[in-house]
């Protein structure tokens, strides 16, 4: 079979990104945030604000399109976009700017789902065909556990493309609960990677941090209760400790990184036992955490159960994973048919279809 | 390019070689606790085109910096609280502080948002070299671009072509680094125009509600729709929400939207900055848009969410943090029904509602 090369737009929230993809392989993948794209392509301007997707769309495609090395854009086989869930005006720019690529070039759109997207990121392989995540053969059913700044779900996953919505966040995400955390302790965004930097030398027993919904009886979570009962505790420290409280930022953040991996561990292994996946695999921002990881590791290896993470950098926000999750669909032939009518949708779920696809 | 062996005695002499390089506008590569970098003069615009013709496609990224501590940082960057913090505690150490620029170095340096990442290497060689050199160099890793993170001078040298091996002028070869994963890196600019505890909204005549427990949020919520709901569908209905960390800014939103028959769970709009629910009072459809501020650098961010249309019959919109765009969405509120809210908490679970409807 002919390779399929798909070049993927993703602007769901802060950054816009672009990749290329040869069937399930990266040749390249562009995030804005990690590129200052307004000196390369548009200069200097007064209030830049971050999050101006119609400003870097076209460096961005640009720059993922010549680092592919596929040098003619006939090349593509098709154009993927992430319809939501997300912020509607910044879902709007790559959806337009992917409905006149498809236009101009005369190639099919593809339609992805961003949480597919996270679901589907160890899926992906390098350019000489090693898989990021170290794995061999997918085997299905399986778990997916995506925990970013915005969404902390449990999605079972029947195949490749049959999804099921089985635990969620009731009110705050992991993530956002690390950078609020982090805010409390004067440490800086995003909350992530410095909280799991100082964690490396504290004591995680340190500071009892509840864990909260353990018991109850589904695999929904809650991070709102943990974010105040650090609020409250830091305020008592630091009015307890004066100058001190710096010293115990080490121990108060390993201990609240380690109630954070509970919480999800505790609902991830009940949904476990009770399902029988046959691997777990894990995505979102906070599947950076190296605690998270190993602690999830360790725990499920009792069980029988593999765990696979993406490459760091496949972790956070990222179109490659639009990509892969686009070339399923394509190979399904789940293409956009009406693209006058296909739009945005700011609020969907992983079990969401579109009208076409029902 | 001079390679010079770093031995226990010979740190004087190869502290005085880089300083003649570097004051010359040259490149010198030094090892760092985290992998070799590659240092030039950051204020001298030469030395800063020399790097960025050996980085060859980086020209796209800012540059951050090395240096000895805070007072020197200050004379570079804007140092807020949170910085601070992180100066005094946690360097020198693997950690990139990222806070505003002065514009005190050469083009290239800064980002294009005028931000400046800062480093103090926990490594006493170059803590010795920078402060006999009293400026700060460059501090991004040895690399040539997308090529694998240096920790010996022969990983440089094997991934760089000829021509950028000749821009290069010493060498600091202190072996085989142990391979640690690059710094950190944190933005505290986020702190610049707001604190955790900023102060309440304004009122010309408040009035209070007293809520007890969540049922008495609940009520509250009643209450307050009661007074607004005639101009459901006909005015836009927006709610500005102040109030610390764990004041119940989502609850209130939650009750709002069950009032509101909205299906979907009501989670935090932190990371997505917007979710929208559709929901219906009576016969007339509305839209439930919570928005988020906490996560914007500028009021003006609120442009990314299309504010002419977000602020139109039938929304309804809720606002948290929303001292942070009130002066800024004035603008479009003018035909809008206003009610601004206070929530202080009072206790572990009642709350004071201190409001106004404009």
């Amino acid at each position: 079979m002919k390779p399929v090369y798909i070049l993927a737009i993703d602007t769901s929230c802060d950054d816009t990104s672009v990749a290329v993809l040869k069937n399930d392989r990266v040749l390249s993948n562009i995030v804005s945030s990690q590129l200052d794209i307004h000196r390369e392509w548009g200069g200097v301007v007064p209030n830049l604000a971050r999050r101006e997707h119609e400003k870097m769309i076209d460096g961005c495609v640009k720059v993922a399109f010549k680092r592919s090395a596929l040098k003619d854009m006939k090349k593509l086989t098709a154009i993927a976009v992430t319809y939501g869930p997300g912020l509607a005006p910044a879902l709007q720019v790559g959806v337009t700017k992917a409905k006149d690529l498809a236009e101009e070039l005369k190639l099919p759109l593809i339609a992805v789902n961003h949480m597919e997207g996270h679901t589907l990121s160890t899926f992906l392989k390098s350019k000489e065909g090693k898989n990021y995540a170290g794995m061999k053969k997918p085997k299905f059913p399986f778990m997916a556990v995506c925990v970013s700044g915005g969404h902390t779900e449990i999605i079972w996953v029947e195949k490749i493309g049959s999804y099921k919505l089985i635990g969620q966040t009731v009110d705050d995400a992991a993530g956002e609960a690390f950078d609020k955390v982090a805010r409390m302790l004067e440490l800086g965004y995003p909350g992530g990677p410095i909280i799991s930097k100082l964690a490396e030398t504290g004591d995680p027993q340190r500071y009892p941090l509840p864990r909260p919904m353990k018991d109850s009886h589904d695999y929904n979570f809650s991070f709102s209760g943990l974010k105040t009962a650090c609020l409250y505790n830091t305020n008592d420290l630091r009015e307890k400790l004066g100058k001190k409280f710096a010293t115990i930022i080490p121990d108060y953040c390993a201990s609240f990184q380690e109630a954070v991996v509970d919480s999800l561990l505790i609902k991830v292994q009940k949904a476990a036992k009770k399902l029988g996946p046959k691997m777990i695999v894990i995505g979102g921002g906070v599947s950076a955490n190296n605690r998270l990881r190993s602690k999830f590791r360790a725990s499920l290896k009792d069980l029988g159960i593999p765990v696979y993470a993406p490459s760091k950098k496949m972790c956070t926000d990222n179109a490659a994973m639009i990509a892969i999750a686009a070339y399923y669909k394509f190979l399904r032939g789940e293409i956009v048919k009406d693209r006058i009518h296909f739009q945005r949708d700011p609020s969907i779920t992983i079990e969401t279809l579109r009208s076409e696809e029902k | 390019m001079k390679i010079l062996r770093l031995t226990k005695n010979n740190q004087k002499e190869i502290i005085h070689q880089a300083i003649e390089v570097l004051a010359a506008g040259g490149l010198v590569i030094y090892p760092t606790e985290t992998c070799y970098g590659i240092g030039a003069d950051a204020t001298s615009q030469a030395a800063i085109d020399k790097l960025l013709s050996y980085k060859t496609k980086r020209k796209d990224k800012a540059l951050s910096i090395a240096l000895t501590d805070k007072t020197m940082a200050a004379k570079y960057v804007e140092i807020n609280k949170t910085a601070k913090n992180i100066y005094d505690n946690f360097l020198p150490g693997p950690i990139t502080v990222v806070s505003r620029g002065k514009h005190k170095l050469a083009e290239g340096v800064e980002s294009s948002m005028g931000t400046q990442g800062v480093r103090i290497p926990n490594y006493q060689l170059i803590l010795d070299l920078l402060k006999e050199y009293k400026k700060p160099i460059t501090a991004t890793s040895a690399n040539a671009s997308y090529k694998k993170t240096p920790y010996s001078i022969a990983d440089i040298l094997d991934n760089t072509s000829k021509k950028q091996q000749a821009l290069l002028d010493l060498a600091i070869d202190a072996g085989r680094l142990p391979k640690r994963k690059p710094s950190t890196v944190v933005d505290t600019t986020l702190d610049n125009i707001y604190i955790l505890r900023e102060g309440s909204m304004d009122f010309k005549s408040e009035t209070v509600f007293l809520a007890q427990d969540l049922k008495g949020t609940e009520n509250f919520v009643e209450k307050i729709f009661s007074k607004v709901q005639k101009q459901v569908g006909k005015k836009a209905i927006v709610f500005l929400l102040q109030g610390d960390l764990g004041a119940g800014k989502t609850h209130f939103t939650k009750y709002l939207a069950k009032k509101l028959k909205v299906k979907d769970m009501v989670v935090s709009p932190t990371f997505t900055l917007c979710r929208e629910y559709k929901g219906h009072f009576g016969r007339k459809s509305i839209l439930l848009k919570h928005i988020d501020s906490y996560r914007f650098y500028e009021a003006s961010e609120i442009e990314a969410l299309d504010p002419k249309d977000l602020f139109q019959a039938p929304n309804i919109v809720v606002v948290e943090w929303a001292n942070k765009v009130k002066e800024y969405i004035d603008q479009y509120l003018q035909k809008a029904v206003v009610v601004k809210i206070n929530i202080v908490v009072t206790g572990e679970t009642s709350r004071r509602f201190e409001y106004e409807i404009e």
